[in-house]
């Protein structure tokens, strides 16, 4: 039992780390040099003991859940059911829009760097279709589709940093003197908002119970996914450099394209952005699974273990509606560069980043008032 | 979820970025594969052309031209003029400007090969002087080499001095200090062969960009000592004349530059020191010479370091003249000394051209060859 407990936490760890892999190629350096110059690579670093609080704090709360409860159960019994459910929609809304912008952006991506004269559309209706799927399905899948893709998606990526770093210019990224405290304070941004959903998205799916160890575990995560997001920021921003780096839309892909393996291996850009669908499928499964749960309690209905696909039952319809909504969110959202932007750098992460410290802020604030 | 994987595999081929599965396939023995793009100045916008590498049972490589009002234009005009033989310029491999255009400005053209999916940032970027793109496309090489031969050959001689000028080093400088050198050909008649009237390419020093446009040139007679202070100097012979008017010739092998702030007794920056060391060989001088080995080395060294002394001071002052930064020496002196420089709190290349500069080299002749 221990055992299992244990695989599907790794699980777990996995899927939310593959999933960060999309936002994170989007966010870091591109949002982050915006914010921190020069000093932007080091902001994740900077993000870390706030990181490690907010693990501190989650873990603290799950001293009051009960026995197989989850965050979301946990927020309803703290809140009340009117001001639990209400909270709970809004947290469903919040994870469709996020599912959409991710179906849009995945788009944008495909488009920029392959398929100039693709629509939107070609991509978002089928990645939303087996985002769908992904939802109906048990979420055990997901899990081990992401133990499955792991190793792929990180070797790819360790071998595009390494090549990157060998032709990096350490003047772009050094010295980083006392007067870029402020920058480096301010290019954390982004990785807090990134390791920030990949926790509360990591304690939203896991089950009370098996908390001994948990605290570091979970701390020593947020260090190494810190870490790879300092080591993303530095390969890029020393290849092009901050100012460059500001004004590229996806940097990391350009950086990709300018990639050249054993002098004869070249343009591998598109085998990479078609690999990075799985990263884009993982998160739009993962918030989809995470929307669902939501918006079900939240209307009063229990999930159980072994629902059937395609049943209509305990309001499973929610979960196509929820597709739907979501597919037509990518659609319809950030039609234009400018606001696709301004959605990319300004508005999701500051929703995201305002959703990872709400749920366990109203789950503490209820069970302070109810003294669980 | 194991057929939605094997969806997502079957799905990936479809997106190899090869022109896409169905719609625009093409044999590759049909493509015409553009190796090398020239850029012009016309009266209608640009003049666009691209040097193709020989087809299967085709005596010589190909030059195809077009105007437009841009860039886009002209190449989708090029792309139409021969629909059975479709332009593939996914290798592309190097950028060749016309001077005229370089004076009007690139901005638009680096901005371009930034949002261009077959274009690359880390594709050499060079000046034609004196001469335009669509000639030295045309008409440089014999038979099945083409100027992309040229400037392949041209590459592997100068090795690291490329790095300088791509079209990606380019953007970056001119983000980070305002300015950049590119690097500068002339059309010059070749000796391959003993073909008369075959052309070649040369170099023929660098060309300063401000903003984006070309506002200088450096000379050959310069153009060792620009490598040196932007760190890309690589072997190369340095024409001096000894006390008797005679002809010596050193090769540069490497250097090393160094600089150092100057500090008033207010803490203020008031000058620089701009140190140099430089190691070479004595490779020819004019006439028998029968003075002892001491005398040569120390005449040969002075007169070296006095060479380099003027090539120095002279882009120091085209530096100032033109107010701009282009040997990112700023970068380099707030490398030298991080705290205080961001303590002054103003952009270093901004206030470098009004400091007073001094220049120092120390050469070190390390062999004579076989001859004592």
């Amino acid at each position: 039992m221990r055992e299992d407990l244990q695989a599907s936490r790794r699980q777990l760890r996995s899927l939310c780390a593959m999933a960060l892999l999309s936002p994170s190629l989007r966010l870091i350096p591109g949002s982050a040099v915006e914010q921190g110059g020069r000093a932007a690579w080091a902001g994740p670093l900077a993000a870390l003991p706030l990181l490690l609080f907010y693990v501190w704090a989650l873990c603290r709360l799950r001293r009051s859940m009960r026995e197989g409860e989850r965050l979301p159960e946990l927020l309803l019994r703290a809140l009340g059911r009117g001001p639990g459910r209400a909270a709970l929609l809004l947290f469903g809304a919040w994870l469709l829009l996020y599912t959409g912008f991710t179906l849009r952006v995945g788009a944008d991506r495909f488009m920029v760097t392959i398929f100039p004269r693709s629509g939107a559309a070609a991509f978002v209706i089928p990645m939303g279709l087996l985002a769908l799927l992904a939802a109906l399905g048990p979420f055990r899948s997901l899990l081990r589709l992401a133990r499955m893709v792991e190793p792929l998606l990180l070797g790819v990526l360790f071998s595009i940093l390494l090549a990157a770093f060998r032709a990096a210019d350490p003047t772009e990224l050094l010295p980083l003197t006392p007067a870029d405290a402020g920058a480096l304070v301010r290019s954390a941004w982004p990785a807090l908002d990134l390791a920030g959903f990949g926790l509360a998205a990591w304690f939203f799916f896991l089950p009370a119970g098996g908390e001994e160890g948990l605290l570091p575990r979970t701390g020593g995560w947020a260090a190494a996914l810190c870490l790879l997001l300092t080591a993303l920021g530095a390969a890029v921003q020393g290849r092009f450099g901050p100012a460059l780096c500001a004004r590229l839309s996806t940097p990391f892909f350009a950086l990709v394209r300018n990639l050249v393996f054993f002098r004869s291996l070249e343009r591998m850009e598109a085998l990479v952005v078609g690999l990075w669908i799985f990263p884009d499928f993982l998160l739009t499964g993962l918030c989809l699974h995470a929307a669902q749960r939501c918006l079900r309690l939240g209307c009063g209905y229990t999930a159980r273990e072994g629902e059937r696909r395609f049943s209509l039952a305990r309001g499973r319809w929610l979960i196509w509606l929820g597709g739907a909504g979501s597919t037509a969110l990518g659609l319809f959202l950030a039609r234009d560069p400018a606001s696709l932007l301004l959605w990319s750098r300004k508005l999701i992460p500051a929703l995201s980043l305002a959703a990872a410290l709400l749920l366990p802020g109203l789950c503490a604030l209820g069970i302070a008032r109810k003294k669980l | 979820m194991k057929k939605a994987l094997l969806f997502l595999l079957l799905l990936a081929p479809l997106l190899c970025g090869c022109g896409s599965l169905y719609a625009q396939r093409r044999e590759v023995e049909r493509l015409r594969l553009a190796e090398t793009l020239g850029l012009d100045a016309a009266p209608a916008g640009v003049l666009l052309s691209l040097a193709c590498a020989s087809g299967p049972g085709e005596e010589g490589a190909a030059c195809y031209s077009a105007p437009g009002a841009s860039v886009s234009e002209a190449m989708e005009r090029l792309r139409s003029r021969s629909p059975e033989e479709p332009l593939f310029c996914g290798h592309l491999q190097h950028i060749l400007l016309g001077e005229q255009l370089a004076r009007e400005g690139i901005g638009g053209f680096l901005a371009f090969v930034c949002r261009s999916s077959d274009l690359r940032l880390d594709m050499p970027v060079f000046l034609l002087l004196g001469d335009s793109a669509g000639r030295a496309m045309s008409e440089v090489g014999s038979g099945d080499r083409g100027v992309a031969d040229a400037l392949n050959a041209l590459g592997q001689a100068e090795g690291n001095e490329l790095r300088l000028s791509t079209a990606g080093a380019i953007l970056r400088d001119l983000e980070r200090q305002g300015s950049a050198l590119v690097r500068c050909l002339r059309l010059t008649p070749s000796s391959e062969n003993g073909e008369e009237g075959v052309l070649t390419v040369a170099p023929e020093g660098y060309g300063v960009l401000v903003r984006d446009s070309l506002q200088a040139l450096i000379g050959p007679e310069d153009a060792p000592a620009a490598a040196l202070l932007t760190d890309s100097l690589r072997p190369c012979p340095l024409l001096l004349r000894d006390a008797m008017g005679r002809t010596v010739t050193v090769e540069l092998q490497e250097g090393a530059l160094r600089l150092e702030p100057l500090w008033d007794a207010d803490g203020a920056l008031c000058g620089l020191e701009l140190s140099v060391r430089v190691s070479a060989a004595l490779l020819e001088i004019d006439g028998f010479d029968r003075a002892s080995a001491e005398a040569v080395q120390s005449a040969v060294t002075a007169r070296m370091e006095a060479e380099l002394q003027r090539q120095i001071e002279a882009l120091l002052r085209l530096s100032r003249e033109l107010g701009a930064d282009f040997l990112g020496l700023g970068r380099r002196l707030e490398q030298a000394a991080p705290l205080r420089c961001r303590g002054l709190g103003r952009e270093l290349g901004a206030l470098l051209p009004s400091l007073p500069v001094r220049v120092s080299v120390r050469g070190e002749l390390r062999h004579a060859g076989d001859l004592n």
